[in-house]
């Protein structure tokens, strides 16, 4: 009787677990409970290597657009997944909702994409988050002992990224511990540094030695590269840069490209580029604005200059082949193609002509996507759809497990 | 028409009898390797492969072979018209021959394809497809479906 019903769907595992390590992930997700052996293999390193393996090959880039009206739960506050067909036109293939810290109001900042996870926190709070899985990770509160008769604590600067030597990912923090003027005991104002770090395989935090420099700014893009976080950095009123590797867990300081500026006149962003740290430096004021992107590759390198591009506002983020994301004055979505310095306006037209339906089951026009981009903080992160998906299983194991 | 190019012989489990050129033949990394090890002078007995699915695989080294020149995404449209032509039920008996014969590119065109028809199935669907028995509890499923709630909106 079995032999009967035999058909040709008889296919070994080991083919069919490479259909399945063809799949995208939201499918993978939901296949998960066809049976138990298949939820298993999803989860095997082997699998997830080839599922790694085949979609990189494919060389599918994707973007995530994070959008928001307001910063409050009731505003409505997403990510979109856009999604490009030759590079041409740009359109919303899902949206996907930032999870909000228990007791918050505020919707977090996010920080990465570090293989394709988020970091996502808020004053002491602080979580890993896989957009691609919807897995959300709280990490633990601190332990790191503060010092005694400390009158408040703050959590400033964070650093996320991945330790390559022992497959973990690890979350760096600066604390600073506030002691109020006290006249009856002639004491002044005063504060102490700490910095703490947190690993994934540990699940726990510890304290780590301070660095003698003063970290400052907020990252418009993903200041993770290479196996170092970075910031922007102060010592004695000299800028400079601050990195820490995720591996041996130390810090240290590089100087500033020569730009040919100061810092008065001009912004300044870290991010990857190609894999190397990028600077691109941005005038402040004026609304004809060139960028100049410097690559540190031993030493800093002007990589290219893109002169005064009107009406833009800041960059945001590189794309495929080198073509540049900026914010337009009116607070689009531009893309400036270098070589054929060609501009394109994004926010106009394909990205604003979707309906996004909600979880809620509200449908959003394209009008309103286009209050989302006038009001919200744009944010673009150039992301690896599906080297987040490998991530996000190999995580699993451990977010979850 | 004589051709002095070396002709492999294959045979198929229902006794089809194919001439393939060597070039379209060694497309198949087993092939190659047997024609390398000087096996493969007399017929090669393939015995889990019809002369049907042969004959596709044959089509598909040769259009490789042949195509050799064109630009790439000539190959991907040729690639994506010889596979849209195959239904479920050969996709499988061609995964397997492809497999078997160890035709790396048409395996992964192959298995992509049924990726693509499969994707936005549901469980129960894809257990019929593969003929799986589901071995999870009701509760167990439902706890499953629970934490993955989003993936079982099946809107893309």
């Amino acid at each position: 009787m079995q032999e009967m019903s035999k058909t040709r769907t008889d296919l070994p595992e080991m083919l069919v677990m490479e259909i399945m390590s063809k799949l995208p992930v939201k499918s993978l997700t939901r296949f998960r409970c066809v049976c138990k052996p298949w939820s298993s293999s999803f989860q095997t390193p082997h699998f997830i290597t080839q599922h790694q393996q085949n979609n990189l090959k494919n060389n599918n880039f994707n973007l995530l657009l994070k959008r928001c009206n307001g910063n409050t739960r009731d505003d409505i506050h997403y990510f979109s997944q856009l999604f490009t067909e030759k590079g041409q036109n740009f359109s919303v293939n899902q949206n996907i909702h930032l999870p909000f810290f228990e007791n918050c109001w505020y919707a977090p900042e996010v920080d990465g994409p570090c293989n394709g996870i988020l970091c996502l926190h808020d004053a002491g709070k602080a979580a890993l988050w896989n957009p691609s899985t919807r897995e959300f990770k709280i990490l633990p509160p601190s332990s790191v002992q503060r010092p005694s008769l400390v009158d408040s604590t703050s959590f400033g600067c964070l650093g996320f990224g991945y330790d390559s030597q022992t497959d973990d990912y690890k979350v760096v923090r600066f604390v600073t511990n506030y002691f109020e003027e006290n006249e009856d005991e002639g004491l002044m104002a005063d504060w102490i540094h700490q910095v703490e770090l947190y690993s994934l395989k540990s699940d726990s935090w510890k304290e780590i030695s301070v660095p003698d420099v003063h970290v400052y700014g907020s990252p418009l893009f993903n200041n993770y590269v290479n196996g170092s976080y970075y910031w922007q950095a102060i010592h004695n009123s000299d800028y400079l840069i601050l990195s820490f590797d995720m591996v041996n867990e130390k810090f240290s300081t590089l100087p500033l490209p020569e730009f040919g500026g100061t810092l008065a006149q001009y912004y300044l962003q870290l991010l990857d580029f190609n894999g190397v740290l990028g600077a691109i430096f941005y005038p402040r004021e004026g609304t004809d604005k060139s960028f100049d992107l410097w690559v540190m590759n031993g030493s800093w390198t002007k990589q290219f200059s893109v002169e005064s591009i009107p009406g833009v506002e800041r960059p945001l983020g590189f794309w495929k082949h080198g073509e540049l994301f900026l914010e337009s004055s009116d607070h689009e979505l531009v893309l400036f193609d270098p070589s054929t310095q060609e501009l394109k306006n994004l926010g106009q037209s394909e990205v604003h002509q979707i309906y996004n339906e909600h979880e809620d089951g509200r449908v959003t026009t394209t009008k309103e996507v286009h209050i989302y981009a006038r009001h919200g903080v744009f944010f673009m992160l150039e992301y690896r759809n599906y080297y987040c998906i490998v991530i996000n299983l190999s995580v699993k194991g451990y977010l979850q497990g | 028409m004589a051709s002095t190019l070396k002709k492999i012989i294959l045979k198929s489990c229902d006794g089809k009898i194919l001439e393939v050129e060597e070039a379209v033949a060694v497309q198949s990394q087993m092939i190659k390797n047997m024609i390398e090890d000087d096996c493969a002078n007399e017929e090669i007995p393939l015995p889990d492969i019809t002369g049907e699915i042969l004959s596709m695989i044959i089509e598909y080294c040769k259009m490789h072979v042949d195509g050799e020149n064109n630009s790439n995404n000539e190959l991907i449209a040729r690639d994506a018209d010889f596979i849209t032509r195959v239904d479920l039920n050969t996709l499988y008996y061609l995964i397997v021959a492809a497999n078997f014969l160890n035709v790396k590119s048409l395996l992964d065109l192959t298995c992509q394809r049924v990726a693509d028809i499969i994707k936005g199935k549901s469980p129960e669907e894809i257990r019929l497809t593969f003929n799986i028995k589901n071995d999870f509890t009701p509760e167990e499923e439902e706890e499953i479906r629970k934490k993955n709630a989003w993936a079982f909106d099946y809107k893309d």
